[in-house]
């Protein structure tokens, strides 16, 4: 890129101390410029993308551990205190940037998801647990976020969000 | 950190560096600028230290309850809240400040020393016209967390591509 930068550099510098920058030399000089400010990244034309939103809760009744909240509860066993964990909502959408995706909680409250920016380095998401959190969260595709969004109903919600995108 | 939000996504970008060589060049000429811009990059730059700090607490980490672990470790805390109170402002600020700001004890943060610290940092590669990522190697996950001033655990888990924020109760 900062070869290119450079490049783009010079030949602004041959072509306006001649004949101008009209034309389709300009044309090709405009597009160099625009390639150097990131234009023509591969995951910034990446408009859109799944999010998948699980709101599950804890309890320390004893009960199954919903399969579906496996990957979690094999994370969250070794640090907190549950004997069950219930799966109560899941939703998938595609999501554009800027878009929000929410879901309702059993509590009367909401979460929401914006993804901000798609990179090469992930997601930006901008999360609100509503009354809980706000966390702005830079996620790869696959990776999950995990919400301990309080207490309800003698157990402890909790918000999961995994981006996907390609 | 009140920036809008399309500047907190710019801001983020430059972090991650995510943007241009020419882009993060001009930004860092407006972080040169820009107080409130320098103080949310600070602010960034602590919340990351800070939650790499709990991440890698072993007590943490080993404990078969993360409370229990938290809970254990109360009484050191207090002595140096105690402690904290007791001095000058600039002299108030511990490692141990950095971690209590993560789980929201009020007070204690180290952030106004993290801004000089990293405007500095700005400054010099600014100047130097080197590409942003230079500031970004290792960032976390968690870019910006808001709990409203409530007790908050973040775990940061690369290996099995999780991290988790758990409100935790208030003793």
């Amino acid at each position: 890129m900062l070869r290119r930068c450079a490049a783009a550099g010079e030949a602004a510098l041959v072509r306006t101390d001649g004949q101008g920058t009209r034309g389709p030399r300009g044309v090709i000089l405009l597009g160099l410029l625009w390639a150097c400010f990131g234009g023509v990244s591969p995951v910034a034309a990446q408009e859109e993308i799944r999010l998948e939103m699980m709101v599950a809760l804890t309890s320390r009744e004893p009960g199954p551990v919903d399969p579906r909240a496996g990957r979690i509860h094999q994370r969250l066993k070794d640090d907190f205190r549950y004997e069950s964990l219930k799966v109560l909502a899941v939703e998938r959408q595609r999501v554009p940037v800027d878009g929000v995706m929410t879901v309702a909680l059993p509590n009367g409250k909401q979460a929401s998801v914006r993804p901000l920016d798609v990179g090469e380095r992930g997601a930006l998401l901008a999360v609100d647990i509503e009354g809980a959190v706000t966390v702005d969260a830079r996620a790869r595709s696959g990776h999950l976020l995990v919400f301990g969004a309080g207490r309800h109903a003698g157990g402890r919600l909790v918000v999961s969000i995994q981006p996907t995108f390609p | 950190m009140s920036l809008p939000e399309r500047e907190r996504a710019r801001l983020y970008r430059y972090y991650d560096g995510e943007m241009s060589w020419l882009g993060a060049s001009w930004f860092a000429l407006r972080l040169r600028r820009s107080t409130s811009l320098r103080a949310a990059l600070a602010e960034l730059e602590q919340l990351t230290r800070s939650v790499k700090r709990v991440a890698a607490d072993e007590t943490a980490a080993e404990a078969p309850e993360l409370w229990r672990g938290i809970e254990a470790s109360l009484p050191e805390v207090d002595a140096e809240w105690a402690t904290a109170r007791e001095r000058p402002p600039e002299r108030a600020r511990s490692p141990r400040a950095d971690r209590l700001r993560v789980f929201g004890w009020p007070g204690l943060s180290a952030a106004s020393a993290a801004a000089v610290l990293v405007a500095v940092l700005v400054l010099r590669f600014a100047g130097e016209g080197t590409p942003a990522p230079a500031l970004s190697q290792g960032a976390g996950v968690v870019r910006y967390l808001d709990s409203g001033g409530a007790p908050v655990v973040v775990i940061e888990d690369d290996e099995r591509a999780m991290t988790i924020v758990w409100m935790v109760d208030p003793l």
